[in-house]
């Protein structure tokens, strides 16, 4: 279509809007309430333009254009009417000095030669500054609406909200209280959108230089953001978000929108830096990599690597290419053992691949979804937005979790079974849907095998047992099943996290949610699948990228072919045997089995179970590598520290939990002399090899990650069809993607599983922890993670705050204790102190403390180091403690 | 806690939220932040939400009202009969400000916008009784008298057994035996007693309550029924006889204790001629959309049938060719009675022709706008013919749902309504494969509470979908995407009560009457003797309306008209003979027609129309939000500032987003023009 504006023609497409083509012509027309990703509001009025043949000034933000469409933008009645509107719109406002003008509000009137307001405003606020990282100044409000689409639509939050009627309309929440009163997670979506600044941030503005779009660095979601660079080469406090990401669809949550900054914090390691006479020295790169070659090469064959999953997928390749071709070692891990290493293990078993199967936006079109042990509001903000807008589409929400997370708000059922009770109570959910006919007799007949000895293993597994067992009303139990087996539409996604699998029979658990989903044949079609949500932003990449013991990259076995394959290309042929785990690494630290280790990106001294203990064994290293940003509790015992590029100055690639495969690009040069992960470990490999003897030729030159990336593809057939340009060309896309004109995959098995046909695996309900309250601790512990600290808090504790011990009204009361109380926890391992929340989120007999490490208190100092004996995760979710009264630190 | 359990019934989602709201404050008398929270909860829809959505409504109550309520309507009829004088007599009696509560919490004194009962104005409400025709004496009378706890009158009595719904033949076989078993319900001779909103306000239960116990007791065979209104609101209590094969006999004034008299004079055998109606009255009138409202009894579906309503359902079902319906709509030109008059038959051919499923028809009873009270009028009275036209629009649009939406306060026709569609169920006549045809229609109905902006079918869409009243931009039209994001017909009461006699007796002789524009209902008050609801053809004159009809000015000449509410305009004296005509000199808008007396009761209108925009602005739009609130302050001034007001009008009226903005400064401007004098000088 051609449409005329202001005498110049310009082609817009069909759905397009007036205001799209002046838009598109550059010509000045105010917009206020037009935020350029969302549908038109219509409620500020000022892009009234003059239509040729058409009466009055119609609102050029909901005009459709139409082929041959004459606008005037400049038309004599269009702008008397426009500047009265601006004119009543300036004159809601109160100026100040602390405001950096209205934004685009000031640009408009001052065009319109509107300076200064005809009338004085009809209300005052005060400015809401409640929250921590933005204000709410009603003062500057001009009551668009764009907020409250961005926190109720967009983000699905509903903090915010508009209020009253007519003139006396405002901004506000529940109660008309303060901001901080609501449920607003500071996600900084409203920020984002408010075109006067009546919500801003507390930083001080600042001109930017450039914006970089890259991927979030915090959880396995995998948002896109906008990182903005000021003109003093710092990154902004805010972020923006991406709308046209396919994976976040422009949400964020508070991490990704606030809390980048981490990057520029002043206990930053920017030097490399040699531990002599147990102090710090720092010296030049040449010297650290020497001394980390010398130590690690001393120790080959008797050394292990931990990957990390924060880093780049070009990263974590280069540290298992290391250990494989230079060490001679499968000995390489991340941390996904403490996580869903029982799920991968299970799904590997049970279907020969360890990844989510669906997309986002199949939960988005399930009619039913069960999230089984995941707080997905407070760790996956941005999927949690997805599962409401689901059950606002009218899909059933089953929430199983012993512990009330805020997802249960939403939940048409919740079920809070004892912990460590879940392969009783999905058995028992198996049964209903034979018992009762809901089973997927065709999928179970032509797409699975071992179901009739599965079948037989669940005689025990009757609803009155599970009731029983699991203390869950057996209707409850029935009711979920039949719900997850036929949704009221379309199909249902089952959604898991450490809920599952931190526990001693995490794998009994994960298979028994696995045999679920097949005999309802819940995956391989839109709106179901099979989804353990990962923790770390790139925690689905590293295991991609080979950084596990048991299997190569790309998930291939120890098998003759593949080994040559790689010897082909690697010049050197890879150990075919599995190497050991992170736990075991640990241990054999105690056994002298492990005498030296390269850390790359990782805490373990704080995410280990049972931090004395992991202490006791790294502290028997002979020689330990750390390369990080901060000094953190394990970099302190290491004997060589290298400096790493966060992921704002780096390039690179992580894959998120839906498969995708995005990029992360450089915002700003490494501080110091850090440098990306991928060029120290490159330079490492090359030392170390050098001493070892091993001729590695030009096995470890990279000019850029873009070259490590081609490499990893050439070898992953499900990646043969990605490369950085590509990427660069049509943002994330989702593998498998096995050649170069394939579009990626948007949900697995449609029609085959890795191996062929997936197995029922029988799960067995065992014992239910390894150690259960008794007269002495007679409190559960229950760890797990915040919205606002994310994992041990390496990145984000640089915040004050408080420990929280999350504890029940009735047992506060028999313990005497207030909201905000001293408490001290003790174990059979270790003891804490923190600060009382009495909530019904927990129940009676249970606790729970995030694991984030504040002040000199951390969960895991308490946590048991028993492990499920197969995927070897510790047993995070369940162990037995006793609850103190601690005096103030005054008293 | 009953609360909780009431809001406990409701499915979880959104669109129930005003409903649960409703519940709740029905249960509590208002809304506490506890109980926001359960509601909230249960819904699944964010608290603050929750909150924006409950401080928009007007009806809705934040705050504890005090035990007793006082509520004075300061509507524009009321203000113009004296409503302003009993609310300032309340304040100073009471020693409190409107809006107050008294500091011990037994009694809140609130300004009502309007009690829609206009034809008995002034009207007071207290503990949720109205009482109209309010003298100072009768206020005093009654602050004094203590509150009392009565019970509601059940003006439904009967609990007919539902018939055997037959299951088998064409849809006109099987109505032919649905009327048959109407026919073995016929109850010989009736008394009707019009109990509408106003005749209520005015004794009309009271009466009925009479009228039952004396034919008890004298043994009469009278069966006495709760009929609507005929529209005599002058008149009211009003009494019809209807005997069958002869003339019915109306008596107007009939109060409790005027029954005996009444029944003496029936038995008599008086004739019909003693009771005789001004002619004045009811020549004018040409009564097809009204023509049962007084006579039906709204509680029995059978006295509808009977009467014919649902023949015409039949006969189309019979036919099967849904096409004609809308062609018939369009012969007839019928436009939309809400006051845009846009052509029905448009709407209903695109939601015809648009794709997605299921289809709405939403049946808009919101009638918010103070001076006008016809589509209550004809709820109240034929609540089966609503059903009719809803299930004919149904059936020509292709829609499997509705969704009757009435006025949070206009109980006694929700309740008429209600009673209609649960018979209308019970008698085949709603749900599944209606008659053994492929039309299946589900029924929902919902109450507003409050908002003159609901008249906008986009912000009434919101509103039903559990959201704040505020309309939608457009495009998409309602007919492509509206309630849910499906294709949606809105159409206004009135408009749908045209459509059973368009498709029953053919588009043309609809367009027989009223130069081709049919018929129009019209309500009267304010300073004329005869207040009530009227049916005239479309393009009579406002000088028949007022002095034929009406009977002149009530104690004073009729100074200025107030045409269509606070969309409307002021008339001036001058074009009392101009034709009411869609787009024409003089615009009948809804048919609200309220008369002034003097250029001070001008001034007083206007402000109290304007004031009434200014808080009813939903606070979506710039100009609307802020420019009515700015206009009132222009006009406050005195002398006001013309050139201002009129700058400023033209920017609201062109550039508000809906209906409510572009009407609200058309009584300002038009009271300018039309009445400098009022405003203090020249224009």
């Amino acid at each position: 279509m051609i449409v005329s504006v202001d005498g110049r023609r310009v082609e817009v497409r069909e759905g397009a809007t007036v205001l799209d083509a002046v838009n598109r012509l550059g010509i000045p027309l105010p917009q206020l309430c037009k935020d350029p990703d969302r549908a038109p509001l219509g409620a500020c009025r000022t892009c009234l333009v003059h239509v040729e043949g058409q009466r009055g000034t119609p609102a050029a933000c909901h005009l459709p254009a139409r082929d041959g469409m004459v606008v005037d933008t400049q038309h004599p009645e269009a702008v008397r009417v426009r500047s009265t509107v601006l004119d009543l719109t300036l004159s809601m406002l109160t100026a100040a000095d602390d405001r950096d003008g209205f934004g685009q509000l000031a640009e408009a009137a001052a065009r319109h030669a509107r300076l200064e307001p005809s009338w004085a405003p009809l209300h005052h606020y005060d400015t809401d500054a409640s929250k921590s990282f933005f204000v709410l100044d009603r003062d500057a409000c001009i009551l668009c609406g764009r907020c409250a689409v961005a926190c109720d639509d967009v983000q699905q939050i509903g903090a915010i909200a508009l209020l009253g009627r007519s003139h006396a309309t405002k901004v506000g929440v529940f109660e008309d209280g303060p901001m901080s009163s609501s449920v607003c997670t500071s996600c900084g979506q409203c920020v984002a959108t408010c075109p006067t600044g009546a919500l801003r941030p507390k930083d001080t503005p600042a001109k930017i230089a450039r914006t970089v779009e890259t991927t979030c660095p915090y959880c396995g979601v995998g948002c896109g953001i906008d990182l903005k660079v000021r003109e003093d080469g710092q990154l902004a406090v805010m972020a923006d978000d991406v709308p046209r990401n396919r994976s976040s669809l422009g949400m964020l949550c508070v991490k990704g929108r606030f809390a980048t900054g981490f990057v520029h914090a002043r206990d930053r390691i920017t030097r490399p830096m040699v531990k002599r006479d147990g102090r710090w020295r720092q010296v030049g790169w040449d010297e650290a990599l020497d001394a980390a070659a010398d130590g690690l090469a001393r120790h080959r064959g008797r050394f292990g690597a931990l990957a990390s999953a924060k880093a780049t997928n070009e990263d974590g390749y280069l540290v298992q290419k290391l250990c494989r071709v230079v060490m001679g070692t499968n000995d390489v891990d991340h941390c996904t053992r403490l996580c869903h290493s029982p799920s991968v293990e299970a799904m590997l078993a049970s279907m020969g691949s360890g990844a989510t199967s669906n997309s986002y936006q199949d939960y988005e079109e399930a009619g039913c979804l069960m999230v089984v042990g995941a707080d997905a509001s407070a760790n996956h903000p941005v999927i949690a937005v997805r599962l409401r807008r689901a059950v606002g589409r009218g899909a059933r929400l089953i929430v199983v979790n012993p512990k009330r997370v805020e997802l249960c708000e939403q939940a048409d059922l919740w079920i809070a079974q004892r912990p460590g009770t879940d392969v009783a109570l999905f058995n028992a959910m198996a049964r209903v849907i034979l018992d009762e006919g809901l089973a997927d007799e065709r999928f179970v007949e032509t797409r699975t095998e071992g179901f009739q000895a599965w079948r037989a293993a669940l005689d025990t597994y009757t609803l009155e047992y599970a009731e029983r067992v699991t203390g869950v009303p057996a209707r409850d139990i029935a009711q979920a099943a039949r719900w997850y087996a036929r949704p009221p539409f379309s199909g249902s996604c089952l959604i898991w996290g450490m809920g599952i699998t931190q526990h001693v029979n995490g794998i009994h658990n994960a298979h028994a949610l696995l045999n679920l989903s097949l005999v309802a044949g819940q995956m391989g079609r839109p709106g179901s699948g099979i989804s353990p949500l990962r923790g770390q932003n790139n925690v689905q990449g590293c295991g991609d990228a080979g950084c596990i013991p048991t299997n190569l990259p790309g998930y291939q076995l120890y098998e003759p072919d593949t080994l040559a394959r790689f010897e082909a290309r690697w010049g050197v042929r890879p150990p075919g045997h599995p190497g050991r785990v992170v736990t075991e690494m640990v241990e054999g630290c105690l056994t002298g089995d492990t005498r030296a280790m390269y850390v790359v990106g990782e805490n373990p001294l704080l995410s280990e179970p049972d931090l004395h203990h992991a202490e006791k064994a790294l502290d028997q290293l002979d020689f330990l590598v750390v390369q990080d940003l901060f000094l953190h509790e394990t970099a302190e015992r290491a004997h060589v520290f290298l400096p790493a590029a966060a992921f704002a100055e780096k390039e690179g690639t992580f894959t998120n939990s839906e498969r995708r495969v995005q990029r992360v690009r450089a915002a700003l040069a490494p501080p110091g002399e850090a440098r990306p992960d991928w060029s120290i470990t490159a330079e490492l490999a090359k030392r170390v090899a050098r001493r070892c003897g091993v001729d590695v030729g030009r096995q470890f030159d990279y000019a850029s990650a873009a070259e490590i990336f081609d490499e990893m593809a050439g070898l992953t057939p499900f990646l043969a069809g990605l490369s950085h340009a590509r990427l660069d060309r049509e943002g994330g896309l989702q593998w498998p993607c096995p050649s170069a004109n394939h579009e990626g995959t948007r949900f697995l098995y449609a029609d085959s599983f890795p191996l062929g046909r997936a197995r029922f695996i029988p799960a067995r309900q065992i014992e239910t922890a390894a150690e259960l309250p008794d007269a002495d601790y007679p409190f559960v512990l229950n760890t797990g993670r915040l919205l606002y600290h994310w994992h041990g808090g390496t990145l984000t504790r640089r915040v004050p705050g408080l420990l929280e011990i999350a504890v029940h009204p009735s047992d506060a009361r028999r313990l005497g204790v207030n909201d905000g109380a001293r408490l001290r926890v003790l174990s059979r391992r270790g003891e804490l102190t923190g600060y009382a929340l009495v909530t019904e989120a927990v129940k009676p007999g249970a606790i729970f403390i995030p694991f984030v490490k504040l002040g000199e208190s951390a969960a895991n100092f308490l946590t048991n180091s028993a492990f499920d004996p197969s995927s070897k995760i510790p047993e995070y979710k369940v162990c037995a403690v006793k609850l103190e009264r601690a005096s103030s630190p005054s008293e | 806690m009953p609360v909780r359990e009431a809001v406990s019934h409701f499915p979880r989602e959104r669109t129930w939220l005003l409903p649960a709201l409703h519940a709740a404050q029905r249960i509590e008398g208002w809304l506490s932040a506890e109980t926001l929270a359960i509601v909230a909860a249960h819904l699944r829809v964010p608290k603050s939400e929750v909150w924006g959505v409950a401080s928009h409504y007007p009806e809705l109550r934040l705050a504890r009202p005090g035990r007793r309520i006082v509520r004075i309507c300061t509507g524009v009829a009321c203000v113009a009969r004296g409503g302003r004088q009993l609310l300032e007599r309340c304040e100073r009696r009471l020693g409190m400000r409107a809006g107050d509560t008294t500091g011990d919490g037994a009694l809140t004194l609130e300004p009502l916008d309007c009690a829609f009962a206009c034809a008995v104005a002034p009207v007071v409400e207290i503990d949720h009784v109205r009482r109209g025709r309010v003298t100072t004496a009768m206020l005093d009378a009654l602050l004094d008298t203590p509150p009392v706890h009565r019970a509601r009158v059940p003006i439904a009595t009967r609990t007919d057994p539902p018939p055997m719904v037959p299951t088998a033949g064409s849809p006109g076989a099987r109505f032919t035996m649905l009327r048959r078993e109407a026919e073995r319900r016929r109850t010989g001779a009736r008394l009707a007693v019009g109990v509408g909103g106003c005749g209520l306000a005015v004794g009309a239960g009271e009466t009925l309550e009479a009228l039952r116990s004396e034919v008890q007791r004298r043994g009469l065979p009278w069966t006495v029924v709760a009929a609507g209104c005929s529209g005599m609101c002058w008149g009211a209590p009003v009494v019809e006889a209807l005997r069958d094969g002869k003339p019915s006999i109306t008596a107007a004034h009939v109060t409790a204790d005027a029954v005996p008299r009444l029944l003496n004079a029936l038995g008599a055998g008086v004739s019909e001629r003693e009771f005789a109606v001004p002619s004045e009255w009811t020549t004018p009138q040409r009564r097809v959309l009204s023509e049962r409202c007084g006579l039906a009894d709204p509680y029995d579906i059978a006295d509808a049938l009977r009467h014919g309503t649902y023949t015409t359902l039949a006969r189309v079902l019979e036919e099967g060719r849904p096409e004609a319906v809308v062609d018939e709509v369009r012969i007839a030109g019928l436009a939309g009675r809400g006051g845009a008059y846009f052509q029905t038959a448009v709407k209903w051919a695109a939601c015809r022709a648009a794709t997605g499923a299921p289809k709405y028809v939403v049946v808009n009873g919101e009638e918010g706008e103070p001076g006008i009270f016809k589509d209550r009028h004809l709820l109240e009275g034929d609540p089966h013919r609503l059903l009719e036209a809803t299930l004919l629009a149904a059936y020509a649009t292709g829609a499997s749902r509705a969704i009757l939406y009435i006025h949070g306060e206009a109980d006694l026709a929700a309740e008429r309504v209600g009673v209609a569609v649960d018979q209308a169920r019970q008698w085949g006549l709603l749900g599944e494969r209606i008659l053994g045809s492929d039309l299946s229609l589900a029924v929902e109905l919902r109450r507003g509470a409050g908002g003159f902006v609901l008249g906008e079918e986009t912000a009434l869409l919101e509103s039903i979908e559990g959201r704040r009243a505020m309309p939608r931009t457009r495009p998409p039209f309602p007919v492509d995407a509206g309630l849910f994001g499906k294709p949606t017909a809105i159409n206004n009461v009135e408009t749908l009560f045209a459509v059973v006699p368009i498709v029953a007796r053919g588009g043309a002789a609809f367009t027989a009457l009223g130069g081709g524009r049919g018929t129009k209902l019209f309500g009267l008050s304010g300073n004329v003797r005869r207040p009530g609801v009227v049916e005239m053809e479309m393009g009579c004159t406002l000088r028949t309306l007022l002095e034929d009809l009406g009977g002149g000015g009530d104690g004073e000449r009729i100074g200025a008209v107030v045409l269509g509410g606070p969309s409307g305009i002021v008339v001036h004296p001058r074009q009392l003979d101009e034709p009411l005509i869609p787009r024409g000199a003089v615009n009948p808008g809804t048919g609200g027609v309220v008369a002034l007396g003097d250029a001070a009761a001008v001034r007083a209108a206007v402000r109290t129309l304007l004031a009434f925009n200014a808080r009813e602005s939903c606070g979506k739009c710039t100009p609307c939000r802020e420019g009515t609130a700015r206009l009132l302050t222009l006009l406050d001034d005195s002398p006001p500032d013309i050139a201002r007001v009129k700058q400023l009008a033209e920017t609201v009226q062109l550039a508000s987003l809906c209906g409510l903005g572009q009407a609200a400064p058309f009584a300002v401007l038009s009271g300018l023009a039309e009445f400098p004098e009022a405003f203090g000088g020249v224009s």
